[in-house]
């Protein structure tokens, strides 16, 4: 289960302190992010597809209601059924009937952030149907019942002996570390249940509105192979899925693989427009799309609406300093880092979540990152505000922020303020930095060092010296540093 | 469970209460594509060639239908291929591909279309032929050069477990049916007729290379689903 969301402070202490997944993370780092940065240099003009990439989000999002009708009418055409969750309730009783009326038994899963976000599996474990995850870092969390750390990498914080061990524990297989065979153990274990499923659950990584196509991006092939060898298709998606056009697919698409692994494309697209049909000799006999609100029509109002263009890529998680440091599982819900950090609060209320949108620099690389161009750090100061206007600061932050206001009001006093500090850190100070104050200063540094005084303000280096000094000759208008 | 018309209310509603002026109008890249991959004049098959072995899949160029049958042949026999089964298409008839295979030792199998009434049938048979298949033998409806995709779509015939569930797939090619971008793809499937659900088929799979997982410790392993082999034999010779 999730570890929820109050404890973060608590649970990011703890993973500092956790040696397999801090290797686990800088693998991260090392691997995804320059492949990302790679990747989307080859794409020749990146800023112009993440503009247009982004346009289609903002037009798909403000017109939500007409695209989605579209979509809807599109997929009655084809003989699909589709479903409307108000919430998460509603969206488990609604793949719970479907399965009940199949009369299914064991139900295979694709990789789905949206069952994730309704704790799907549970539910229906708790109902007596067997449910097998299909992606590999799906399957391997749950067989060591746990769950994803990040959006695309769900394992990345087990090592591969732990999965070794896994693997032959729970499946009975000679034990070997081997990276192919312990694909080929998991690939015979599952090719099994693929068999025998009577109903395949998948999300949506794009609704195309003017089709009523559903557009599945993978690398295994485990979507592929839910939506096509049980005899029911069930897809779980979040309304803000939507793409108006099929021809907005390929730059959405482009934008997203190149985000999310640094792919120019994934090994498998799959485009499903419909349940099969009469003539075809496979793909499923029903289709059913589930639509899902479970708190968007709230964000979609409120002053956060770009949260809704997530593509869920998680280029911002791999290049956040917190996500790096402390890893998904600390955030305590289904999606971890700075969307995370975001989502969260919007989805689970703010009052548990209060931690995490001060979880961040706000330095901006995950905006920097984000193939939708979504200004991430100024809805995490959004939630802040919001946080503090319902007292969710801590006891002495106001008072402590009013004084340094008025003292920067008046510069005589915030003159005489740095001297007095200069004097005042002189026994804390080392090498230009405080790491621990005495109060009421002390919670500032609990958690991170302060940069000292400078000796000398830039003030007072203007006065005496800079304003002397002649611009460099090389260049216009660079400065040269000693 | 909720209406659509309750569903959809909320939604309106927050988008009154949202309110904020975010209707930028994004009008679609004038072909779907503002940065295409390729440049112009670039040699397609090449490009292509050079895209999909980048991602682990193997390209064999070949000059007649006899060297793509021998070819075929040859691979299935080095991968001991017991268990084929395949598209039916013109191309792949052309080849006379199936007397070859047999005679190597495989038992071959086709996906022909079956009338409606025995349609029930013929899947749970083809089911069980390809879970125990070695080799997925399919053509395709297009190749993209600029990310070395192969589409594949579902019609009769062209059934999607071929180039899935075997191990090996082994897709043929002729270099009339390579385009340069995604987007030209679709506008193919588009300009193939009036009713755009139609030609879009129940399904298009879009294959790049096969079936990878990076899911312990980013490795790049490959076939944990779908096939661990691709193999794409490209013909060049004009189709007649």
């Amino acid at each position: 289960m999730h570890l929820g969301t109050e404890g973060f402070q608590e649970h990011a202490r703890q993973a500092l302190k956790d040696e397999p997944l801090q290797n686990a993370l800088h693998l991260l780092t090392n691997e995804f992010v320059p492949r990302r940065v790679a990747a989307m240099q080859a794409l020749g003009d990146p800023e112009a597809l993440r503009t247009q990439a982004r346009a289609v989000k903002e037009q798909a999002v403000a017109q939500l209601d007409t695209y989605l009708e579209q979509f809807a009418d599109n997929l009655d055409k084809l003989g699909a059924h589709v479903h409307w969750a108000h919430d998460d309730a509603e969206a488990r009783d609604i793949i719970t009937s479907i399965a009940q009326q199949a009369e299914a038994k064991v139900i295979v899963k694709g990789k789905s952030m949206a069952a994730e976000e309704i704790h799907l599996n549970p539910h229906l474990e708790e109902l007596g149907y067997e449910v097998l995850e299909t992606d590999l870092g799906e399957y391997i969390i749950q067989l060591a019942e746990e769950t994803p750390s990040h959006i695309i990498a769900p394992a990345i914080h087990k090592t591969r002996q732990q999965i070794a061990s896994l693997l032959h524990d729970k499946l009975g297989d000679p034990y070997t570390e081997e990276l192919t065979d312990m694909t080929q153990i998991a690939r015979r274990a599952l090719r099994q249940q693929f068999l025998r499923a009577d109903v395949g659950i998948t999300g949506v990584n794009f609704a195309i509105a003017d089709t009523g196509s559903i557009v599945l991006v993978t690398n295994e092939g485990n979507g592929r192979l839910s939506s096509t060898l049980p005899r029911v298709h069930i897809a779980l998606m979040g309304m803000e899925k939507i793409i108006p056009r099929l021809d907005d697919l390929p730059v959405m698409l482009k934008v997203l693989t190149n985000s999310a692994t640094g792919q120019k494309i994934s090994s498998y697209v799959t485009m499903i427009t419909g349940p099969r049909r009469a003539h075809d000799l496979d793909g499923p006999e029903e289709l059913h799309v589930v639509v899902m609100d479970n708190g968007r029509s709230n964000i979609l109002g409120s002053e956060n609406r770009e949260a809704l263009y997530c593509l869920r890529c998680g280029a911002c998680l791999n290049v956040c300093p917190i996500y790096q440091n402390i890893g998904g599982h600390a955030y305590g819900w289904v999606y971890p880092g700075p969307i995370g950090a975001v989502l969260t609060p919007l989805f689970t209320g703010l009052d548990t979540a209060k931690h995490l949108p001060r979880a961040s620099t706000l330095c901006g690389a995950c905006r920097e990152a984000c193939p939708v161009k979504i200004n991430i750090p100024h809805m995490l100061l959004n939630l802040r505000r919001q946080s503090v206007s319902r007292g969710g600061a801590p006891a002495g932050e106001a008072p402590l922020f009013s004084l340094w206001a008025w003292v920067m009001r008046h510069p005589g006093l915030y003159r005489l303020g740095l001297k007095l500090a200069r004097l005042g850190q002189m026994p804390f100070a080392r090498r230009g930095w405080l790491g621990k104050l005495p109060p009421p200063f002390h919670s500032w540094t609990k958690s991170r060092d302060f940069k000292a005084v400078a000796p000398q303000s830039f003030r007072d280096r203007w006065q005496t010296t800079l304003q002397y000094e002649q611009p460099s000759r090389n260049g216009a208008g660079g400065g040269h540093h000693e | 469970m909720s209406s659509r018309e309750a569903f959809l209310a909320r939604v309106r509603q927050a988008l009154q209460t949202g309110g904020q002026s975010h209707h930028a109008e994004a009008a679609p890249a004038e072909n779907g594509e503002i940065v295409p991959l390729v440049t112009e004049g670039e040699d397609l098959a090449a490009r292509l060639q050079r895209e999909l072995e980048g991602v682990g899949g193997s390209v064999a160029r070949v000059k007649h239908v006899a060297e793509a049958a021998q070819y075929v042949t040859r691979l299935a026999k080095e991968k001991g291929a017991e268990v084929v089964v395949r598209w039916q298409s013109d191309l792949l008839d052309t080849l006379e591909i199936d007397d070859a295979l047999r005679a190597g030792g495989a038992n071959v199998h086709t996906a022909s279309p079956a009338s409606e009434a025995e349609a029930g049938n013929r899947r749970q048979e083809m089911r069980d032929l390809l879970a125990r298949a070695d080799l997925g033998l399919s053509g395709v409806d297009a190749v993209i050069a600029e990310t070395g995709t192969l589409m594949l779509t579902a019609q009769p015939g062209q059934m999607r477990g071929v180039s899935l569930l075997p191990p090996v797939h082994i897709a043929v090619a002729r270099t009339d049916q390579v385009v340069a971008t995604f987007a030209d793809a679709l506008r193919a499937v588009r300009q193939s007729g009036e009713d755009m659900q139609q030609n879009l088929t129940s399904c298009i799979s879009f294959v790049t290379g096969p079936s990878r997982t990076g899911d312990i410790e980013l490795k790049l392993t490959v076939g944990v689903h779908g096939p661990g082999e691709l193999h794409l034999v490209l013909l060049d010779e004009p189709s007649t």
